[in-house]
């Protein structure tokens, strides 16, 4: 049963958040199946059950795979896996779901 | 209503009537000069025209921080107009901290009210006696007393401005007092947010005693095909918006990348020693919106990006801090590659070299430079003026910031020159960790793991940095990136950094749609890092801007021949093939972890792409040198074939 | 009655707004010709757009001695008949807000007219400083989000 670590960035409540985890999976598991499983356990309205996959990294070990490679892509013992929200380009995303940088002088000001 | 300003009134103008205000700060002459309708198809315009002025104006040999250097300002041909982030403007010069060819690009809305005050160019030649500034109230030039300004900080000097001139929008572009000191990256500061950076533009300007530009109009620019130009804006700037690429810039800034880049393993820390660093992060756009530190998002004239930052400390531990910045470059150069990740202190060290007027690039890595020799042992005691210079060490940070501002101390002064001369003066193998090639500092990206970028990096004829030629497609990290890829190569999978093939051809592509970017005024990152603009809507927008058919080829061929053109500066002062190299460290020490870990960029690689790359642009293999023929089919025979290869 | 409403938190200076609006009206590039203005504070990282907020009962067409200036019911807005316009600047100096201002090619006043309901301005701000919607959804809005702060308990009364 390999161990592999589980690293996912920005999905919780902070954007700058990690979330790391240990998991003993299955033989010859792969990275789509680790990513189908964790969102299906996440809850409804979470950031990681409704993003867009193409609005996330998929790493493994540090390096990038995409497409066909993450159903390929069998995790090993001691591979380290990432997901992380994507800060380099992407596809389409809501361009009003940003997040206000100054709160209003009713509710306190920051500068 | 008497209104007594209507002979100083800018005049409406078509965008293809192009005008040059001419300087010279000797005699206080100023001339105006129109630019040929012909000259600006072949050159497109902002930087097009800028590297012919500055190949015309400025011999071979000139000296750099001497009267005869020549100082251009070229906002694009589309600067002023509704077309999505089309604000940028191009700076000019012969480059004090490379000897050779200097263009540095820089937003802001200065570059827009020159237009809307009558000048499309800003040539300045000469130096002036004492300080002075130079005044462009709607067509009208006045050269104005600056002494009372001189050693001021940038911010303080844009406030007094504005007050003695009594308007407070009115834009200014001007120097601090580390242009003053001619420290060798000291930079132009724009409509306070924005800096034309790199190389050392700003000891141009300090060398010719011209503290600042500062210019009002209100004469209105007209596109000859107003309609299809409107609608065509309109429609992009929604694209525009609709790529995250565009939404991540606005939502986390550049440094949004930050924790991606070091997971990667990409991110250069201490002195590009190390791939990543912990806690990374804290270096982060994200941070800064979590935390609080986020303030505010700032734009350059007609971008709905908006990828400025604008911040406030929190602790204030270094001081209270309320500036723009910092970016990507700046966390990982005063950050990272100094071994620091306090964001309070890269607030102040970023909002130090704002207001000294400083590329945080160069400086950041002069500063690492002097870390790693001060560990080794290179640079101790009296020569280190007594700072303790390890890696980390926040305070000396700051303090060396300073003093090189100021070109205070022995140190201070000897890091102000860059770090090609700082290691020649300070010998032993510092060279060595010296990341920097022609002179100038190499910029945040590992050229031994990327190798579009390495060669894009060596062939800059500025110096190693990404900001002539940025070949972010081949990271492959979107669709819309191994789209380009494709396109320009054939097939998807020469989007992989680590390939050697197929990388000269992807340079070029980036190099001519880069210079035709600049040329039209419109920011690289929305047609290099978002794709929403493209060489095939910037040829429309141009065609529909000058009432003519223009086509995505002749777009880039333009590019193509500014691009050259450039290169025929730079032979002209002597460069040749073993110029375009890449610093020590990215040819010789590997990766030291990662996923490309053990990976170099050596001489033989090297080679390898640049034997393509001249090739591809039919240039002479042994010297680099652009070969007669390539010059005939680009129209640059007559202006440049005095430097041409058999 | 509908309403250009700013959001000055999410304005970051593009001048977009200025742009597409004299365009529209001038046929021309020309921020000092736009109904619409951005303000900046600089040292505060802060931009505020100014326009016409299109008041019921306006100063500008009060003083307006030609009546140049009239409410046109139809969309309600604010319009300035160029022909009558004589450029005395009443109704400039009459704005408390600082919406009207003055062409100097044409030597008349100019006012937004909210491109006759259907603002460009607002079309080509990207992250939404500037909405188009009806005055009662502003004050809904607002209600909801003071509220909110209450229940929360962000805000002490």
């Amino acid at each position: 049963m390999p161990n592999i670590r589980l690293r996912l960035f920005g999905f919780g409540p902070k954007a700058s958040g990690w979330d790391t985890d240990t998991l003993s999976l299955p033989q010859d598991t792969t990275v789509s199946e680790v990513w189908q499983s964790l969102r299906s356990s996440a809850e409804e309205g979470e950031l990681l059950a409704r993003i867009d996959e193409r609005h996330v990294f998929f790493l493994v070990n540090g390096k990038l795979i995409h497409g066909a490679q993450l159903q390929e892509a069998v995790l090993r013992d001691g591979d380290t896996v990432t997901f992380m929200v994507m800060a380099i380009g992407g596809q389409s995303w809501h361009p009003m779901e940003n997040h206000r940088a100054r709160r209003s002088p009713l509710f306190g000001e920051r500068g | 209503m008497e209104n007594t300003s209507r002979e100083r009134r800018a005049m409406p103008r078509d965008i293809a009537d192009q005008r040059i205000l001419n300087v010279e700060l000797d005699s206080g002459r100023t001339w105006v000069e129109e630019v040929p309708r012909e000259e600006l198809l072949r050159f497109l315009g902002g930087r097009g025209i800028n590297a012919k002025l500055l190949y015309e104006r400025v011999a071979p040999g000139t000296d750099p921080l001497g009267p005869d250097n020549v100082l251009i300002i070229g906002p694009g041909t589309l600067t002023g107009t509704s077309a999505p982030s089309s604000g940028r403007t191009s700076v000019t010069c012969k480059g004090p901290a490379t000897g050779l060819y200097l263009k540095v690009s820089v937003g802001g809305h200065l570059g827009a009210e020159l237009k809307y005050s009558g000048y499309d160019y800003l040539v300045i030649q000469g130096a002036a006696k004492d300080p002075v500034y130079l005044w462009i109230d709607d067509g009208q030039v006045e050269i104005r007393d600056a002494r009372h300004l001189w050693g001021l900080g940038t911010r303080d000097t844009d406030r007094l401005l504005k007050e003695e001139l009594g308007d407070d929008e009115i834009e200014i572009g001007l120097i601090g007092p580390a242009g003053e000191n001619k420290v060798l990256f000291s930079c132009l500061i724009f409509s306070l947010y924005n800096s034309a950076s790199r190389g050392g533009v700003g000891a141009v300007m300090g060398s010719k005693n011209l503290k600042a530009i500062a210019a009002r109009g209100t004469g209105g620019l007209r596109v000859a095909e107003g309609d299809e130009f409107f609608d065509l804006a309109a429609r992009t700037r929604r694209e525009l918006a609709a790529d995250a690429g565009s939404n991540t810039l606005h939502t986390w800034g550049t440094s949004g990348s930050v924790p991606d880049l070091n997971e990667m393993r990409m991110l250069p820390s201490y002195n590009f020693n190390e791939v990543r660093i912990d806690d990374a992060e804290k270096l982060s756009g994200q941070y800064l919106l979590d935390e609080g530190y986020l303030i505010g998002r700032e734009s350059c004239f007609s971008c709905s990006t908006a990828c400025h930052r604008f911040v406030h400390t929190k602790e204030h531990t270094y001081g209270e801090v309320r500036d723009s910045g910092p970016e990507l470059e700046t966390v990982m150069s005063l950050g990272a590659e100094c071994g620091i990740i306090d964001t309070e202190a890269i607030i102040k060290a970023n909002q130090l070299c704002n207001d000294y007027g400083m590329d945080v690039i160069s400086v950041g890595h002069v500063i690492s430079w002097a870390m790693e020799s001060y560990e080794k042992g290179l640079i101790k005691g009296k020569q280190a003026d007594d700072l303790d210079l390890h890696f980390g060490n926040v305070e000396s940070q700051l303090e060396l910031i300073r003093r090189i501002a100021l070109r205070e101390g022995l140190l201070g002064d000897l890091l102000a020159n860059g770090t090609r001369q700082a290691a020649e003066e300070v010998g032993g193998d510092s060279w060595k960790w010296a990341i920097q090639a022609k002179g100038l500092e190499q910029s945040g990206v590992d050229t031994r793991m990327a190798k579009s970028y390495a060669l894009a990096f060596a062939v800059n004829p500025r110096g190693p940095d990404h900001l002539m030629t940025e070949t972010f497609a081949e990271f492959g990290f979107t669709e819309e990136a191994r789209a380009l890829i494709e396109e320009i190569t054939g097939d998807e999978k020469f989007a992989d950094p680590t390939l050697l093939d197929k990388r000269a051809d992807i340079v070029r592509w980036h190099e001519d749609c880069f210079a035709a970017t600049d040329a039209l005024g419109f920011c690289a990152f929305t047609s290099t890092a978002a794709y929403a603009v493209n060489p095939q809507n910037m040829a429309q927008l141009y065609g529909h801007a000058l009432g003519i058919q223009f086509s995505e080829e002749e777009l880039m061929k333009a590019g193509r021949r500014i691009v050259t053109l450039e290169r025929c500066f730079n032979v002209r002062e002597g460069a040749r093939r073993d110029d375009d190299t890449l610093p020590w460290r990215m040819m010789n020490t590997p990766v030291p972890e990662g996923p490309r870990k053990g990976m170099v960029t050596d001489k033989e690689m090297l080679d390898h792409l640049l034997d393509q790359y001249y090739d591809v642009h039919g240039w002479d293999l042994g010297t680099g040198i652009p070969k007669r023929d390539i010059l005939q089919i680009l129209g640059l025979l007559e202006l440049c074939g005095d430097c041409a290869a058999e | 009655m509908d309403a250009l409403t700013i959001d000055a938190e999410k304005c970051t200076a593009c001048k977009a707004c200025e742009l597409v609006c004299s365009f529209t009206h001038e046929g021309l590039f020309a921020p000092t010709l736009s109904r619409i203005r951005v303000v900046r504070f600089m040292e505060r990282g802060l931009s505020v757009p100014v326009v016409c907020v299109n008041c019921a009962r306006p100063a500008c067409v009060e003083v307006c001695p030609t009546g140049a200036a009239y409410i046109d019911r139809s969309v309600p807005v604010v319009r300035i008949n160029e022909e009558e316009c004589i450029g005395c600047g009443d109704c400039i100096k009459a704005c408390p807000f600082g919406a009207a201002d003055f062409n100097d090619e044409k030597e008349v006043a100019f006012i937004c007219d909210l491109c006759d309901g259907e603002p460009v301005c607002v079309a080509n701000c990207i992250y939404g400083a500037l909405s188009f919607e009806p005055v009662r959804s502003v004050a809904q809005r607002k209600r909801r989000a003071t509220a909110e702060a209450y229940a929360l308990g962000e805000h002490v009364a």
